[in-house]
């Protein structure tokens, strides 16, 4: 049994090792089962069908079972087809390759994210057509095998100014390079994530199926409709010229919490056990809102594991459809099972409050019972005005108590915080001047380089203070929080250490508004 | 949970030099191998590692155009690649720390890639390459046939080189040291001067003056003591100095010249390649030994017996005479710094300092002052920590304008690092305390500075 499954007290001992977890990743063992799932087996390959339909497509509840098994078999013949013309036109390919090569807008991207068959069939590109850039994953292939002819695997390769991460995992062989200041264990954690992404969408033993028949299978059959779920986690940071906050939750392991005063989400949390804890098969009941958590509920002796976590979010933020009709789907969350669907009800609670939750259920027949559940909350949560406190903070630019402590530190510019035992992250909106994307990649690439040489597995560090042309940066781990501070270049060490003694006295007082201690039971 | 049974440090799997010109057609691979340690390998893996080198180097051109392809990591290796002239290749594969652990009853070998720090690595093969520039010049000079017309002579050439290769890496490998001891010194390429009152100094730095003036054949002139640490460095450029220093310590030291200086080879002194304004050419190196002093002379043409003695006649008394001069001020500076610091100096927990001056390359330390055989007072990831602060000293250094930097860290094991950068010169003092504040360290390390900063070693004399 994982280790994620077990009671809240000990999520510590999950949690704490999160931040790391990426350095470990592989050695996740492969035959996990959790005892209430149902094994993705014989009919695995309807229900993905299915699940991934609706994903893909967010049409509601029903689909053609036969319809899609017709596709399967359509499928299958395009594929002979297919591979006998690949043989003919690899001039072709090999010019096309040259295409990229001399293009400059697709070699000088920041980022780069590859993922094929061990065959070398294309699976997924980041930037490009991948069907183009079949000669680059016959190299990629070429490297990966040679080097595993020795019993041996590639990690990275590293060149002036580009390096590339390797991972190779269950047929798929996925690289990211990158320009960015991102480690190579970073890049291995956005790899894993997109791996995982991938397993969520078709779960492990269906993806190891699938190579065992046919080695050569072109995989975007079945991920067709879903490269969005892939690019919106692979978007994350600057490369895709955006300034967004999800790379710091990406880059810490972690999650971020919807500040609430304790008292509503107390009340969120007695409305949903209420009304959850007689519902058969419900494993878990999530709400979220603005990409942040609001309330987990769980069965006893489960926990999500916060990558499985931050999946269910880019579910959620990528899938406009949601907002309109409740939808009814399979789900995979392969850090806690990554053999088996469960099954997810996934609504907004009303038109007026922009709040999703998420019941997910055991039995595949759940669907109207979810519902009604799902109705019940909604009114409590109505009742008890909790709706409303969840808008107000929702209408708010920022959270407001934590703008005004920020003004307080005048010279204090952007933090991230992190308790040791929840893989949970506080941290400010970004201001001037991060708020323009050259300055944000600045600043990025500084959390980038604490984080990786405070976690560094060889050499970890517990402090870090460096003082830099632009800025003052502070790294700070303790036995109960890790802190990373920027601020104003100017300011002098006896500001910096009176600042963070200051920030810190203020997150323990108010703890419980930006975090979650337990996550309570059914 | 674990337990480890046994621990494998770093060591050599294999180091190649390759040029993929030099094979033209399928079925020739092997020509384009110039040289492969261990020797015994067969054929068919040359070629293999090889092919695959180009294929990494293939691959990275994919994306960009510089052809600077550093490192691949592996789970059981890393290889570092260094192109020192367009189409040669240097690669130095590594076999990583490994532990064996008892997991559950079974044996696990566990890799430690990350223990081994490219930074170090990439810097002793640099010097693979440097050393054998000092001693036979570039390889490219080598390979001057056409490479259309005269097949023959070019393969000619090919093998000359190749055996060049040979010779000089097989010995030069068997003296590689201890790979896992390599540490920040390696990396910085940096040498210990020998700390001198500036008016004995500038005896010496006219003395070496005096002979390249007098005697128009000699174009430098390098004076260390005890054939370690340097007096004066001449001319020569950073890199060269660090080959030259290497190499006058592989030099038997030949018979006592006793009360009176002497030459150690005259018959047939060896030739050496020094890159002087930019032009790597090739001298003959004089060397002359006077009690502690070793002095370099490096010289144009081949010189005649009668040079020697000439030479021999002029600097002799003179150096004699400043050789005992500089060993009487060694002793009191050594017998100084044994009453000031007392004996726990050695300690792992005493602070420690390290200076570097990034352009004349000298350093200034502490950690070594007990004999080498101390240097394990600081433990390796504080060592390995400094590596990563560190700025590397690339053969190009293209930064303009040096940048500023202070920084201080403290590791797992309550050691603090601080480290400040300005001016072309990093400085780093390492303290134990694991109850210090940020405050405190900043404190310590500023009183060091300002007490170490004052030897005048390390300014530029």
């Amino acid at each position: 049994m994982e280790t994620e499954q077990t009671p809240t007290p000990n999520t510590a001992t999950s949690d704490t090792n999160s931040t790391c977890e990426y350095l470990d990743a592989e050695g996740d063992s492969e035959h996990e089962t959790g005892d209430l799932y149902q094994e993705a087996d014989a009919d695995a390959e309807q229900q993905h069908h299915q699940g991934h339909n609706i994903i893909s497509e967010a049409v509601s509840g029903q689909t053609n079972k036969d319809l899609t098994t017709s596709v399967e078999s359509l499928a299958l013949s395009t594929s002979t087809s297919a591979k006998t013309e690949d043989s003919v036109s690899t001039n072709a390919v090999e010019e096309d390759l040259d295409d990229y090569q001399h293009d400059s807008v697709w070699r000088g991207q920041k980022k780069h994210i590859f993922i094929l068959s061990e065959a070398g069939k294309p699976i997924y590109s980041l930037h490009g057509n991948e069907d183009k850039l079949a000669a680059l994953f016959g190299v990629i292939q070429v490297l990966v095998s040679i080097v595993q002819r020795d019993q041996d695997g590639i990690i990275s390769i590293h060149a002036g100014g580009i390096k590339f991460a390797f991972m190779h995992r269950n047929s798929l062989i996925l690289v990211a390079a990158s320009r960015t200041n991102m480690s190579i264990q970073q890049l291995q954690l956005q790899l894993s994530d997109v791996y995982y992404q991938i397993l969520s969408l078709l779960t492990h033993s269906h993806l190891s199926k699938t190579f065992e028949r046919r080695k050569n299978f072109d995989l975007r059959r079945s991920l067709a409709g879903s490269e969005r779920l892939i690019f919106n986690l692979l978007a994350n940071d600057s490369s895709n010229a955006r300034v967004s906050s999800n790379i710091f939750t990406f880059l810490t392991n972690s999650i971020r919490v919807f500040p609430l005063p304790t008292a509503v989400r107390s009340n969120i949390i007695s409305a949903i056990q209420s009304n959850c804890s007689k519902v058969k098969d419900l494993v878990f009941a999530v709400l979220i809102a603005d990409n942040k958590l609001i309330a987990l509920v769980r069965m006893k002796k489960y926990s999500i594991h916060p990558s499985d976590l931050r999946l269910i979010f880019n579910l959620i933020e990528c899938t406009e459809s949601f907002k309109n009709s409740p939808h009814w789907l399979p789900i995979c969350l392969p850090k806690f099972n990554m053999n088996g669907f469960w099954h997810a009800h996934i609504s907004y609670l009303t038109n007026d409050c922009p709040a999703c939750l998420l019941l997910i259920s055991v039995d595949k027949n759940a669907s109207d019972i979810m519902q009604s559940v799902k109705m019940r909350i909604t009114e409590k949560l109505e009742r008890s005005q909790c709706l409303q406190a969840i808008n107000e903070e929702l209408q708010e630019p920022h959270n407001a108590k934590l703008y005004q402590q920020m003004l307080s530190m005048p010279e204090l510019r952007h933090f991230l915080y992190k308790p040791k035992a929840t893989a949970q992250l506080l941290f400010p909106m970004l201001r001037h001047p991060y708020k323009t994307l050259s300055e944000f990649e600045r600043l990025e690439a500084i959390y980038c380089s604490l984080l990786h040489r405070i976690h560094n597995q060889s050499r970890p560090l517990k402090l870090i203070y460096e003082l830099r042309d632009r800025e003052v940066i502070l790294a700070w781990v303790t036995a109960t929080y890790e802190l990373y501070a920027v601020f104003e270049s100017i300011v002098d060490k006896a500001t910096v250490i009176k600042y963070v003694d200051k920030l810190i006295k203020w997150i323990e007082k108010e703890y419980d508004v930006y975090f979650i201690r337990n996550h309570a039971t059914f | 949970m674990s337990q480890v049974l046994q621990r494998v440090e770093i060591t050599l799997r294999s180091f190649y030099v390759f040029n993929s010109s030099l094979s033209q057609k399928e079925g020739e691979e092997r020509k384009k191998v110039l040289y492969y340690y261990p020797t015994e390998v067969v054929e068919y893996t040359k070629i293999n590692d090889v092919g695959l080198s180009e294929g990494i180097i293939k691959f990275i051109g994919t994306f960009t155009n510089e052809d600077d392809c550093k490192a691949l990591h592996t789970q059981k290796t890393t290889q570092l690649f260094y192109q020192p002239e367009p189409g040669f290749w240097l690669v130095l594969v590594l076999n990583v720390p490994k532990e064996l652990k008892l997991k559950d009853r079974i044996e696990v070998a566990e890799y430690r890639g990350g223990e081994v720090s490219d930074r170090i690595y990439r810097a002793v093969l640099r010097q693979c390459y440097q050393m054998y520039r000092f001693q036979h010049g570039p390889m490219q000079a080598r390979l001057t046939a056409n490479l259309a017309e005269e097949n023959q002579q070019r393969e000619q050439q090919r093998e000359k080189l190749s055996l060049e290769l040979h010779q000089f890496y097989d010995k030069y490998l068997l003296s590689f040291r201890d790979l896992a001891s390599c540490d920040i010194m390696d990396m910085l390429h940096s040498i210990q001067y020998l700390a001198l009152e500036k008016r004995i100094f500038l005896r010496a730095h006219n003395f070496c003056k005096l002979c390249g003036d007098t005697f128009a054949g000699i174009r430098d002139c390098i004076m260390l003591y005890n054939q370690e640490q340097i007096i004066c460095g001449g001319k020569l450029n950073a890199s060269d100095l660090y080959s030259l220093h290497a190499y006058i310590q592989a030099v038997p030291k030949g018979a006592d010249p006793g009360e009176d200086g002497a030459f150690v080879e005259k018959v047939t002194p060896p030739r050496v390649f020094l890159d002087l304004d930019n032009c790597i050419a090739p001298f003959y190196l004089l060397i002359y030994r006077a009690l502690n002093i070793t002095l370099c002379l490096f010289v144009d043409v081949a010189p005649q017996p009668e040079f020697y003695e000439e030479l021999h006649a002029y600097m002799g008394p003179q150096l004699i005479s400043l050789a005992r001069d500089i060993a009487d001020e060694v002793s009191k500076r050594t017998a100084a710094n044994l009453g000031e610091s007392g004996s726990n100096d050695a300690s792992s927990t005493s602070p420690k300092y390290l200076f570097i001056n990034e352009q004349s390359l000298k350093h200034h330390t502490n950690i070594f002052r007990h004999g080498k055989n101390n240097q394990k007072s600081i433990p390796r990831n504080v060592m390995s920590i400094i590596a990563d602060l560190a700025n590397p000293i690339e053969e190009n250094c293209t930064q303009t304008t040096p940048a500023t930097e202070e920084l201080q860290v403290k590791a797992t094991n309550d050691f603090w690092v601080v480290k400040r950068r300005c001016n072309w010169r990093q400085y780093y003092v390492i303290l134990c305390k694991s109850k210090a504040t940020l405050l405190d360290v900043t404190q310590e390390a500023k009183r060091i500075f300002e007490q170490e900063l004052t030897d005048d070693v390390f300014f530029d004399k």
